[in-house]
């Protein structure tokens, strides 16, 4: 393991990282694997999704991103929320589907999508991901040190592949003490007012650093403002 | 680092996940080990101060975990906006500190505690932490490819700590579909009438909705409602 380690860490572009993460599950004769890379809220790329894939069928990766297959993905969605690798056979087991991720899954079976690993991968200010990997029906022939092994491995993936992601887009902007305070307060859910009184200030001068706030933070509200402060790390409540 | 995945995997409490990760570090011979975990904001254990220490004098982690020492470490402050492992040397270096922050850093070197590691640690819904590890005075500085192994380590530590925590923290409230999909565009910041419209309703039917959502969170207000939700794993905006 120290050897994919240090081949990630040298990787110099996501794909040389890339090709160093597919070569090491090659190695277990893993051969289908891929990888959504899932912004945070706010984010300058908040809209955006990298996929990164490798042995699935060419139609099968045009309809989940071209046709948005990958909307109704229960999978997914309960990587965002859940902690740990699981198999996609457990996912009914681990969320309640509706209708369309039903459809999504009978789709998959339809193709011949089998058994697989989904692994979340977490990152700093809510810049998650996932990796899945396709295993033989019979997934046993992995041992669960192995499968955690899978886990440390794409998660040091994960956090390498956002550290090589374009620097403007992590970098965070900076806020003055005081506008660090006043969005603390607009986290807590505080009014201008209620928060003028608070800093003894008036409401207005409030309301000039929190226009200035949304003005650094490219946002337009205070809700989406406190949420970017809080996945950024520029404020602690 | 397999028989340490090994021990992770069997460890069905959150003790047993520290003792594994304590067991790995004292093998390198490292013997002062804490772990800081950040509930993210409005989680049920926002408020709370969840940490784990070995090595330290048992006063020490006393005043640490009762005072307002706690407040005033400067290294997992600086770790929630930091992805990459750091010295704590850095922050020294990087932040300017408060006399508060500078008082406490005092106090550790009083105690021979001076330098170490600080790895941060990531998990779902901003669930996120950071282990550190002191360097004992003279020891020779880790390479850069034992850093890496030992934020592998803390990582796959940190999510099964996140693991074995998740059914206290998650089934405590429900949202029905049509208040989750709601919350999810409060949280993008919509007032009660784009969302009314949005979603082919009465911004009167909307507002009926968010009390009750309010109701269930506990909370009074939409950005304190749109945090606690995101913290519970409720919605994902």
């Amino acid at each position: 393991m120290r050897e994919i380690f240090e081949r990630m860490r040298t990787a110099q572009d996501r794909q040389e990282l890339w090709e160093g993460f597919v070569d090491y599950f090659h190695a277990y004769g893993v051969r289908t694997l891929c990888a959504m890379h899932i912004p945070p809220p706010g984010a300058p790329d908040g809209n955006r999704r990298i996929i990164d894939a490798c042995g699935f069928l060419e139609p099968m990766i045009e309809a989940y991103v071209a046709d948005g297959l990958w909307e109704r993905d229960p999978i997914r969605k309960q990587v965002q929320i859940h902690p740990a690798p699981f198999f996609w056979s457990e996912i009914g087991e681990l969320r309640k589907l509706n209708e369309g991720e039903r459809a999504f899954l009978a789709e998959c079976a339809a193709r011949g999508g089998g058994e697989g690993l989904a692994i979340p991968v977490f990152g700093p200010h809510g810049r998650n991901g996932y990796i899945s990997i396709a295993l033989e029906p019979d997934r046993s022939h992995f041992s669960d040190a192995v499968l955690k092994e899978f886990q440390a491995v794409a998660q040091m993936a994960h956090q390498r592949f956002c550290e090589l992601l374009d620097p403007e887009l992590i970098e965070p902007v900076s806020l003055s003490p005081r506008e660090t305070e006043i969005l603390e307060w607009v986290a807590r859910g505080k009014s201008n007012t209620v928060i003028g009184e608070i800093l003894a200030i008036s409401p207005n001068t409030v309301d000039t650093h929190i226009r200035r706030i949304y003005h650094k933070l490219d946002v337009s509200d205070r809700t989406v403002a406190a949420l970017r402060g809080i996945g950024c790390g520029m404020i602690v409540l | 680092m397999r028989g340490f995945f090994d021990e992770i995997s069997a460890a069905t409490v959150r003790q047993a996940v520290w003792e594994a990760l304590v067991g790995y570090f004292h093998r390198r011979g490292i013997d002062k080990i804490y772990a800081i975990h950040f509930p993210p904001p409005g989680a049920p254990d926002g408020e709370l101060r969840i940490a784990q220490s070995s090595g330290y004098p048992e006063d020490l982690v006393l005043r640490y975990l009762s005072t307002d020492l706690w407040d005033n470490d400067a290294v997992p402050r600086y770790a929630r906006g930091h992805p990459m492992p750091f010295f704590w040397f850095d922050v020294q270096k990087e932040i300017s500190l408060t006399s508060e922050q500078k008082a406490a850093i005092s106090e550790f070197a009083s105690r021979g505690i001076r330098n170490g590691l600080a790895i941060p640690v990531f998990g779902p819904n901003g669930r996120n932490g950071c282990v550190s590890v002191a360097i004992e005075d003279g020891r020779a500085k880790f390479s850069d490819s034992e850093i890496a192994e030992y934020q592998a380590v803390s990582q796959i530590a940190h999510q099964r700590f996140c693991e074995l925590l998740d059914q206290h923290q998650t089934e405590l409230v429900t949202l029905s579909p049509r208040e989750a999909e709601i919350l999810t565009w409060v949280a993008r910041g919509k007032s009660n009438g784009v969302i009314g419209e949005i979603l082919g309703i009465s911004p009167n039917t909307v507002d009926t909705h968010l009390r009750r959502i309010y109701e269930k969170l506990d909370v009074s207000d939409r950005t304190t409602a749109a945090i606690r939700g995101i913290g519970c794993g409720l919605i994902r905006p």
